[in-house]
Formats: structure tokens, sequence, C-alpha cells
């Protein structure tokens, strides 16, 4: 009779694995998906960024013109509002439409090893121990260069 | 005395037999929905690669790029050419083309006007949505819309849902 306790015991160890098994299977997902379209978000979003246009008055200024100017002249004025304002306003909408929803990012704009001039930081990106990528779009102006770089945290 | 013992000799074995037989089932269970997970996650892969696929596929086309001179941009689509596309790519003389580009799937392309003052736009380029396999993944990339006519470059994002 004790053979058939030792093997009632080793059934239960043996079911316990195959659910603990089973269980660590289920909790590995794929994500080449979701690192495919954070790269790919990321790596474009500043050549698009700077290539766009915002309404300025009367006419249609490149967001790339707006940095440039706000790093160093601040002389365009868009219905009101100067160059870092219209910017900023700009980059807000722009951000909240792309990745604003989904992921957590720093975006700043920066003329060489000055302070940036603007600067888009999501509450999941302060803590600086999380892993971050960062894709940097220059930008070359008359008064030396200025960077977009944006960094997303996982 | 000598029966009874043969009894329960028996029944041991028997008893025996049974579990381990209820092992070699617990084992074809477990290895069958092994297999199947695996199935479904393999599936899922290649939908995955499929959307990605996609996904490239319609920025690598070069007849809707954005071109200066001889050269193309990258990240720059033509307007004009996604509204004719939008015409063309059920016509059919078209359709089997464009059904081996992109499959099962949706491109749409929304374009955000209204930092330019105007309304936004939403263009679809294709559309053939999958009616039995309810989920879908979409991947959103920034491109930049040229409008070669008025020389003004319009922030746009191109979905791309993939049905599963």
């Amino acid at each position: 009779m004790e053979i058939v306790g030792l093997l009632i015991i080793v059934i239960l160890v043996v079911i316990i694995i195959f659910f603990s098994l089973s269980f660590k299977s289920k909790q590995t997902p794929t994500n080449t998906m979701i690192s495919f379209q954070d790269t790919k978000i990321t790596s474009q979003l500043g050549i698009v960024i700077t290539e766009t246009h915002v309404a300025c008055g009367q006419r249609e200024r490149k967001i790339r013109e707006l940095i440039e100017d706000c790093a160093t002249l601040k002389e365009i004025m868009c219905t009101g509002k100067n160059s870092c304002e219209t910017l900023n306003e700009t980059l807000k909408t722009i951000l909240n439409i792309t990745i604003g929803q989904d992921l957590d990012y720093i975006l700043t704009i920066a003329r060489q090893e000055q302070q940036p001039i603007t600067n888009f930081t999501t509450q999941g990106c302060q803590n600086t121990r999380r892993r971050t990528e960062a894709y940097t779009t220059p930008i070359g102006s008359t008064f030396g260069p200025i960077t977009l770089m944006i960094r997303i945290c996982y | 005395m000598k029966n009874k013992k043969a009894q329960i000799q028996n029944m041991e074995t028997i008893t025996v037999v049974i579990i381990v037989m209820i092992l070699i089932v617990i084992g074809i269970v477990y290895a069958t929905n092994q297999k199947k997970a695996s199935l479904t996650e393999e599936r899922e892969r290649t939908k995955d690669i499929e959307a990605m696929t996609t996904a490239t596929n319609v920025l690598s086309m070069d007849f809707l790029k954005c071109t200066r001179g001889s050269a193309t941009r990258e990240t720059c689509i033509d307007y004009y050419k996604i509204k004719a596309l939008n015409n063309n790519v059920f016509k059919e003389e078209n359709y089997l083309h464009f059904y081996r580009l992109f499959g099962e799937s949706k491109i749409e392309i929304k374009i955000i006007k209204n930092i330019t003052g105007k309304e936004n736009e939403n263009i679809t380029i294709y559309s053939l949505e999958d009616t039995e396999n309810k989920t879908s993944i979409i991947i959103k990339t920034p491109i930049t819309i040229e409008d070669a006519v008025w020389n003004i470059n319009y922030f746009g994002i191109m979905e791309v849902t993939a049905y599963r």
C-alpha cells in the first residue's frame, strides 16, 4: 500500500511542475513588434518634425526655422507669439498625437553645450534608472549646431 | 490467507498501472497544450512580421515618395500621389498587385493640418478588412506629407492595421 501513497505524491509533484512550466511559458510575450514600432516612431520623428510647416502669421514656416530662431535671435513673431512659444505649442500638439499616449519620452532641443531651448519630459522618464534609447537629429545653423534629441524610456 | 495476500498484490499492481496511465494522459494533455500554444504564438509572430513588412512596403514605394530632381526622400510622401493611389488601388487591373503587397490590412494616413491653420485630413490608401479575425495590431509611423503645389510640408502619421 505504501507504493500507492508514493505514486500519489509523484503525481502531485508532476502536476505542479507542469502547471508552473505552462504558466512560465505564457508569461513571455513577443516584444519584437513593440520595439519595431518604438524604433520606427522615434528614429523618424525628429526628421519629420523639423521638415513640417507651421502657420506663422500670414505665411507658413518650417519648424526647423523656428528652432534656429528660438536658439539664436528670437526675431520671428507668429500672431503675437515668438518663435519659442510657437515651437513649444506645436511640439506639444505633435507629441500628444504621436508618442504621448503610448510611450514615456524626453524631447530636448539644445544649442551645443548650452541649456536646452525646449524640454518635454514625461513622468516615466524622470526616473534615471530606467533603460533609455536616444535618437538625435542635427539641425545646422549659422550660429553653430543645434540638436534635437528624443529619448524613449522603457 | 495466501489468497488474500495475492488479492492485495493484484490490487496494488492495478493501482500502479492506473496511476502510470494517469501520468501518461497528463503528459499527453500537457504536450498538446504546449504545441497548441506554440502554434498560436508562431501564427501571431508571422502576422506581426507581415504587419511590419506592410508598413515597410508602403514607405519603400518609390512612386509615392517626394522627389527633388532625381532624388527621393525616405520619410516623405507626396500628397497628390497618395490621393491618386487611393483612387486607383481597387481597380481590377491593380488589385492583385496591391493585395500581394498589403494583404488583409488597412493603411490610413492622418494628415495633421491644424498646426498650419487648416482642418486635419484622413486618407485611406488601402483597406481590406478581415471579418473573421477580430484582433488587429496597429503600427504608427510619422511621415512628412509634401504638398508640392503650395510648397507646404504637413505632419502625417501612417497607421497600418494588420488583422490577426
